[in-house]
């Protein structure tokens, strides 16, 4: 019995065969693009919203470290933890959904590499609780996090960017290599400004340089 | 469009579905496996039209298929093997044998 369905998909060889080679490739190509737009999208919107919440955390730790503390220091600690848990809530859904239902090396590759932010940080934050606890002068204690942090982000991201052969993560990790001595020349607060507004470039800069590369390459094609 | 030569096609991978299959398992990354439900999802066919499918494409030894189970679900996982991975790369070379103009300028 000759069994088809709605798309015409026969699971009869007479009903497969009158496909043409053309038919193939085209079909090859529609499914492709279709599993590279589930399975491998790129997270544009993601770096855009890490862009602003980035900034506005940045910019809010800046207006509660000056002088002045135009915003108190409860609210900017706060309102930036908030932005960020929900920061990485939306982040970890996204990847989830787009993992749903995958199982294998890459998916332990994956684990393992979210691992690394959380190790590494909390090592950061002992070596760097260590030295404040050991007399760290005031004045350098805020340089030293954001120096040390965007130092450690910046090492990550050059590791996934080689992992997953992503230029773009690449170039945003070489970013963050040069926002950390920046940051730490600036000296407190300014370091909070210079890491919020690197960190926000960097994201958005994320955000386009696939399009820009893409746009660069079928240029030079055509 | 001529179709000679269409018989020496791998006849287990030329056919919409098998074939719609076989790319969707090729997009994975080596060593990986999928759910049957997010396969099915993927390549927007009927569970039972799925499985006929994936049947003949194990019987050819082309997919592997694992039966595991989380939190007392039971979940089947279906993968390319190694010999399925490289039918399929037969496959599409022979494709673009078969049209010397067009083919050229796809599966980049």
């Amino acid at each position: 019995m000759v069994r088809t369905n709605p798309r015409g998909e026969g699971s009869e060889f007479a009903a497969d065969n009158t496909l043409s080679a053309s038919e193939s490739l085209a079909l090859i190509d529609e499914q492709q693009a279709e599993m590279r737009r589930v399975l491998h999208r790129e997270p544009t919107a993601l770096y855009l919203m890490w862009s602003v919440v980035w900034l506005a955390v940045f910019a809010l730790a800046f207006l509660a470290a000056r002088e002045d503390q135009l915003v108190p220091g409860w609210l900017a600690g706060v309102l930036g933890g908030a932005l960020i848990v929900g920061g990485v809530i939306v982040s970890a859904v996204v990847g989830i959904r787009m993992g749903y239902g995958i199982r294998g090396e890459s998916s332990v590759a994956g684990a393992m590499y979210g691992w690394s932010w959380t190790l590494g940080f909390l090592a950061l934050t002992g070596v760097n609780l260590t030295l404040m606890a050991g007399g760290m002068p005031d004045d350098l204690i805020s340089p030293l996090w954001s120096g040390s942090s965007m130092v450690l982000a910046g090492v990550l991201c050059l590791a996934a960017g080689a992992m997953f052969r992503d230029i773009p993560q690449y170039v945003l990790g070489g970013w963050f290599l040069l926002v950390a001595p920046a940051s730490v020349l600036a000296g407190s607060p300014e370091n909070l400004l210079v890491v919020g507004i690197g960190g926000a470039l960097g994201f958005a800069g994320r955000a386009v340089l696939p399009r820009l590369l893409r746009n660069l390459v079928s240029g030079g094609q055509s | 469009m001529s179709t000679d030569g269409l018989p020496e096609l791998d006849p287990v991978i030329h056919a919409q579905a098998r074939l719609r299959v076989t790319v969707a398992l090729a997009a994975l990354s080596n060593g990986d496996r999928i759910a049957f439900s997010r396969l099915q999802e993927l390549v927007g066919m009927t569970a039972g039209n799925l499985s006929t499918h994936l049947r003949k494409l194990e019987d050819a030894k082309y997919v592997e298929i694992t039966k595991t189970h989380q939190r007392r679900t039971p979940v089947t996982y279906v993968a390319l093997t190694r010999r399925g991975r490289l039918a399929f790369e037969e496959y599409t070379s022979t494709l673009r044998e078969l049209l010397p103009g067009g083919g050229a300028e796809s599966g980049r």
